[in-house]
């Protein structure tokens, strides 16, 4: 068993690296069709000289041609030599080591490297997605079983209705309406912010609830729309299987067979998708964030596309797709352990 | 995004006004520390840097200019740099004859945090590591050349410390502008810098966020949460303000993105200060609930012409400074075409309907706050005169009927560009920066004054950094809606954005490509007047004021009208047009 | 081996719904006009279209008003004032006639890269599956890198790119959207060529393109109308987001989302410009999966009726 798990994995990460390889390819290609030019946005000031913008170009080589820029974003310049005082001799080495040796470059903006930006805000971000993880999992899973086996009935409409409304609303519109409601009018909740503004860094979260209420509740909305459909959907499934019936035939009591049998089947899918929609809601959070003035790594990346800041939207769409990559992999050998029908 | 008002687009970041003349201390003056946080919120990003040297965004400006103040303070009442206000490093200054030399005064009084004093050396040693070009500082354009010899655009050839406390500028030759640059670079503390950095300068952009141990300003210790804020600690011993010590116990930088939550945190009482979004101005100055004080923006809103052939953008010199036949914009290239739609656009009605009356129109490029400002230049509203002067231009409405388009009939510059222009209508692209609600409906309502004179008006709400800046900087454009942000001390200089110099596609500020003999020859003349004298210079410049008018490079719209509030908490808010804030160090805050 | 992902799928697409026979289609009908809460939401949505796109008439002739001339002395007027129904924006323009004009893009929006993302969804699927090798080896490596990539992330990206009028718009949701149904058509089509159906056409000398998209596609038409439905309400709710971040669709144009997310900032002045937006995103988004929901369940082959 171990040995076909590992190499499942193994055949499955050789897989990935076509994968990783059109995911930078991509990703440069539409970063350079991009019509902006950072230099000028670095320097939209009347004050700068032409000779400071030149110069800034030259530093940041936006002005080699497209494939020797790609090939040095991955893999860099540090092993060749460069003539830079226009003598005809190389004499100055490539500074740059590639993404692929995990040199994304310098911010544009902050001329800091993009990985500690995003590993900086990776923590509230995470915070956040597990939360709404944890409320949205359990209230969806119990929505959807009740809605099944209620099938028909008002809780099953209902559910249903709420379900599709909650998917309906334009997030941004209800947090806004929230916030008004809750933080400003009500007086109950702060308006925004992961925690009061006080030095020392954040307290622990049991001590700061009250600013994740409000986020949690707008994004965990779709969660729970999603996951109570797909539960009603697989134990529906599930109960309509022969060995369900087998069960049901042999006597074995009604609730037994929905609550042990059934549900304990239908939720072994639910496992594979953590992976997925954990990595989904990394990158989906930015209007949460924004909104919620919550320090993630959505509204870096929003700042990096507004200030066309390419060094960041790269190493956030590279990390990004790799998690990606880690979570389909990670659901399918959760899937591949859970269900032994499926042989590795 | 949404929100950013990147209409206002900052040039320069005003330096913090720090002092006012100490009053006599009074025993129930607020002690140190004594009084609540104040929190400002930020719409904009993170602080790239706490390092004052090569820092270029507003962020890190607000942290950094509070904890290294510069060393010539400008007065808050009106803006000039006078020596020896309190809190300044400078007590004076004095030129040589030719106005080549000046020789700074620095006061004796002045300690940094460690108790050392603030001396001459220090200030050279900061404007060393800019002109080393090794840290790539965007103040290094205050130099004539860096340590290397490359030009880098400024008139300082030298700094130097003639003792402790007296500073020694030789700059290449008399100019009234440059005088302002010494401010660029201010003072850091060389003994720390030089422990922590030694000789490699560039290691200080190896650790931009250090925490520095030793300051010399109202604040200290910076505290950076990513995504979240910025705080600041008192210093205590800082001694330059009414109450000699600093009374809020911290200053905090709260990050928060969308500006319609944050004026309801505002509102809340989150905040303690707020410039407030030009459609609450009404609301907030009605309401009792918080103090407020309007005043003119340093800044002004217009519309660009593209003057040259916007399918071949030129230069306006070669290498060897000579012009350059730029063409002409077939529609813009004629004066009376720009001139026929400053009569033609109503901008008493944009005040009343759009900016609610919080504005002042302008017809040139000045601010109420300069001293070449004249209130009575103004464009009139004629639409009758500009359908005539666009007759004469060559634009005419073929059958009288009002709905229908202008078009060319022999169009001065359209059938020069192309024969076949000939029958076209009068039709061009508006471009304005997307996120700027007022620029938006400036824009549209423009839009449909035009139309009833049978203008085309192609409306383009576009990506700020993405397409609007490539499109003008490049010369590629029509017509572009912006707002210049002006800094302290106002200069009426314009050569930037006027100068042949700086017509240069792809980068320079003069993107409408204005070439005006008569403009070019007074504003070098103004720079050079012997011994600045104000009165000489004003003359020259309303001249120079003059000729934007008449020859209107831009259609010049209006400077805006700000309001700042503050909560009712605060005691002590004593703004002025320079600034809201410069006594902030004073200010009693019991809330919220 | 079916990923987990596709098994995942097509669970939640609702399993086995595969008409096999025109009864299965008439009991889906059937089932429809029984679905009183799909039958409204149809009927909601017709009537959002008609009114959206008889917009111009509406607006000519019935109200007599612009929905793009400002007249700024009459801005923000409340809902009900006489000559403006539902008030005015903040340029004093109608704000009725607006929402009409809005609706007109946001669906057209919805409605064209929903169903020409299925278009190349279905193209691209039933030849890769059809046709199996290298071409399929290719498609599928395009499209889990496509899928790799955090999908908000791209929109982003290439929103900022185009700086999107309506019709950039529709192309980038399109080019985003239609891995989905791919694999939908792709698997199918994996299934059916070896069918007896397939292989007597075949036999005929019918052509490759006869069979994969006469014999072949239909077979898959109400999973795709399923996906259809959905898709549309979540590419009208994208485009409402992607204003709020400032990459939608850029004023004059109105759309549903733009003036949604402008409206947000004045709702202290004028409460009317955020809510009427928002409750029709949200009114039309909520019949769009309704409507789906009804379509799976009249389609599934294991309810008794």
């Amino acid at each position: 068993m171990m040995t076909g798990i590992t190499a499942f994995i193994l055949r499955r990460l050789i897989q990935a690296i076509p994968t990783f390889f059109g995911i930078t390819i991509l990703a440069f290609t539409i970063m350079v069709l991009a019509p902006g030019d950072p230099i000028a946005i670095l320097t939209f000031d009347p004050n700068t000289k032409p000779e400071e913008r030149e110069r800034l170009a030259e530093l940041y080589g936006v002005n080699d041609p497209l494939p020797v820029q790609y090939m040095r974003w991955l893999v860099g310049d540090n092993w060749r030599q460069f003539d830079t005082d226009g003598d005809g001799e190389p004499d100055t080495r490539g500074e740059s080591r590639g993404i692929l040796r995990g040199d994304f470059g310098e911010s544009f903006i902050s001329q800091r490297s993009p990985i500690s930006l995003i590993v900086e805000r990776l923590p509230a971000t995470i915070e956040l997605n597990i939360a709404v993880l944890v409320v949205s999992i359990p209230l969806g899973v119990v929505i959807g079983v009740v809605a099944a086996r209620m099938r028909g009935t008002w809780f099953d409409q209902s559910s249903r209705v709420l379900a599709v409304v909650g998917d309906a609303v334009p997030g941004f519109w209800l947090a806004f309406l929230l916030i008004l409601l809750f933080g400003r009018y009500l007086d109950l909740l702060p308006m925004g912010g992961r925690c009061a503004p006080t030095r020392g860094g954040c307290p622990p979260i049991f001590q700061r609830l009250e600013y994740i209420i409000l986020p949690v509740a707008v994004s965990a909305l779709g969660g729970i729309s999603g996951w109570s459909r797909f539960m009603r959907a697989s134990m529906l499934e599930t109960i309509n299987s022969d060995y369900i019936r087998t069960a049901q035939a042999k006597g074995v009591a009604s609730t037994r067979v929905w609550f042990h049998h059934a549900m304990r089947n239908a939720i072994i899918p639910l496992a594979t998708f953590l992976g997925p929609v954990f990595v989904s809601l990394l990158g989906g959070a930015v209007i949460i964030e924004t909104i919620f003035a919550w320090p993630g790594v959505g509204r870096l990346l929003l700042q990096s596309v507004t200030s066309q800041d390419y060094p960041v939207i790269m190493a956030s769409v590279v990390i990004g797709s790799m998690l990606t990559i880690l979570g389909y992999l990670i659901s399918d050998v959760l899937y591949a352990v859970f269900d032994p029908r499926i042989r590795l | 995004m949404r929100n950013a008002s990147r209409m206002m687009v900052l040039l320069m970041i005003a330096a913090l006004f720090s002092i006012i003349p100490a009053a006599a201390a009074q025993d129930d003056d607020p002690g140190f520390a004594s009084g609540g946080p104040i929190i400002s919120s930020n719409s904009s990003g993170d602080p790239a840097t706490f390092n004052p040297l090569y820092y270029g965004d507003g962020t890190s400006g607000a942290v950094v200019s509070r904890m290294y103040p510069s060393i010539i303070t400008l007065n808050p009442q009106n803006g000039l740099e006078e020596p020896h206000l309190p809190g300044a490093r400078a007590a004076g200054w004095e030129f040589n004859e030719d106005g080549t030399v000046v020789t700074i005064t620095l006061r004796e009084d002045m300690f940094w945090t460690d108790g050392t004093p603030v001396t001459a050396h220090d200030y050279v040693y900061s404007t060393t590591v800019v002109r080393s070009g090794e840290i790539d500082s965007p103040r290094e354009a205050m130099w004539e050349t860096l340590a290397d010899g490359t030009p880098a655009g400024g008139k300082i050839t030298d700094i130097m410390a003639v003792d402790d406390f007296t500073v020694q500028v030789t700059f290449s030759a008399p100019d009234c502008i440059a005088f302002s640059d010494i401010n660029n670079v201010p003072v850091v503390p060389r003994a720390e810098f030089e422990a922590v950095y030694g000789d490699d300068f560039a290691s200080m952009r190896d650790e931009p966020l250090r925490v520095p141990e030793v300051v010399h300003g109202p604040w200290f210790d910076p505290e950076f949460s990513p995504g979240e804020r910025v705080s600041l600690l008192p210093v205590e011993g800082y001694a330059d303000n009414e109450f000699g010590n600093v009374v809020p116990n911290e200053y905090i930088l709260l990050s928060v993105p969308d500006t319609t939550v944050g004026y309801e945190r505002f509102l809340d009482g989150e905040f303690t200060y707020l410039s407030v979004p030009p459609a609450f101005q009404q609301e907030i100055e009605n309401s009792p609930d918080f103090q407020s004080y309007r005043f003119d923006a340093n800044s002004f809103s217009f519309m660009a012409f593209n003057a040259a052939d916007p399918a071949d953008p030129q230069p306006g010199v070669d290498e060897n400074g000579d012009a350059v036949d730029q063409g002409l914009h077939p529609i813009f290239g004629d004066v009376r075409v720009r001139q026929a739609l400053g009569m033609a656009f109503d901008k008493q009605a944009m005040l009343e309907g759009i900016l609610d009356g919080n504005a002042t129109l302008v017809a040139t490029h000045t601010t109420p706050n300069s001293w070449v400002y004249d209130e009575t230049v103004q464009y009139t509203f004629d639409q009758e005169m500009a359908l005539e002067l666009l007759a004469e231009a060559g634009w005419v409405d073929d059958d009288s009927d009002p709905s229908t388009p202008l078009i060319c009939d022999g169009c001065l510059y359209a059938t020069d560009i192309d024969p076949d222009f000939a029958g076209s209508p009068l039709e061009f692209e508006l471009m304005i920066g997307g996120g700027s609600e007022t620029g938006e409906q400036i824009g549209i309502f423009f839009d449909s004054q035009m139309e009833e004179l049978g203008i085309i008006v192609d409306l383009q709400v576009v990506d700020f950094n993405g397409v609007l800046v490539p499109g003008m900087l490049g010369q590629t454009y029509d017509m572009v809606l912006l707002s210049w942000s002006l800094a302290f001390p106002v200069d009426p200089d314009v050569s930037r954005f006027y100068g042949p110099e700086a017509d240069v596609p792809g980068g320079g500020f003069n993107f409408v490509s204005f070439n005006n003999e008569r403009l070019n020859e007074i504003l070098e003349e103004a720079r050079s007047v012997p011994g600045c004298d104000q009165a000489t210079r004003a003359e020259l410049y309303e001249e120079a004021q003059q000729i934007l008018f008449e020859e209107m490079p831009y259609l010049y719209l209006h400077v805006p009208s700000s309001l700042t509030a503050v909560q009712n908490y605060v005691t002590g808010f004593d703004p002025t047009p320079v600034s809201r804030i410069w006594n902030e160090d004073a200010w009693f805050i019991e809330g919220p | 081996m079916a990923t987990a992902t596709q098994v995942a799928k097509i669970a939640q697409e609702g399993p086995e719904a595969r008409p096999r026979s025109k009864t299965l289609a008439q009991r889906a009908l059937y089932r429809i006009r029984r679905d009183k809460l799909t039958l409204i939401s149809l009927l909601v949505l017709l009537m959002m279209a008609v009114l959206s796109y008889s917009a111009p008439f509406i607006t000519n002739q019935i109200l007599q008003t612009s929905y793009t001339r400002p007249d700024p002395i009459n801005k923000y007027l409340p809902i009900g004032t006489e000559g403006h129904l539902l008030g005015t924006d903040e340029l004093g323009r109608d704000h009725l006639a607006r929402l009409l004009y809005g609706g007109r893009v946001s669906l057209t929006i919805g409605f064209s890269a929903a169903i020409l993302s299925m278009t190349i969804g279905v193209a691209i699927g039933v030849t890769a599956g059809f046709y199996g090798g290298p071409l399929d080896d290719f498609i599928i490596w395009f499209v889990t890198t496509l899928n790799s990539l955090p999908q908000l992330f791209l929109l982003l990206m290439i929103s900022a790119v185009l700086s999107p009028g309506p019709v950039s718009l529709i192309l980038v949701l399109s080019f985003l959207g239609w891995t989905g149904e791919m694999r939908l058509m792709r698997g199918e089509a994996l299934k059916l060529r070896e069918r007896e159906f397939t292989l007597a056409a075949r036999s005929v000398g019918a052509s490759d393109w006869r069979i994969m998209f006469i014999h072949i596609a239909p077979n898959a038409i109400s999973l795709l109308l399923i996906t259809l439905a959905r898709s549309i309400g979540g590419i009208i709710l994208a485009e409402s987001s992607l204003s709020f971040l400032g990459f939608g669709i850029k004023p004059p144009v109105p759309s549903w989302g733009n003036m949604l997310s402008n409206g947000l900032e004045l709702l202290r002045l004028a409460p009317h410009l955020v809510i009427a937006p928002g409750l029709l995103i949200t009114i039309t988004v909520l019949c769009l999966y309704v409507i789906g929901d009804g379509l799976r369940d009249a389609f599934d082959p294991r309810i008794a009726d």
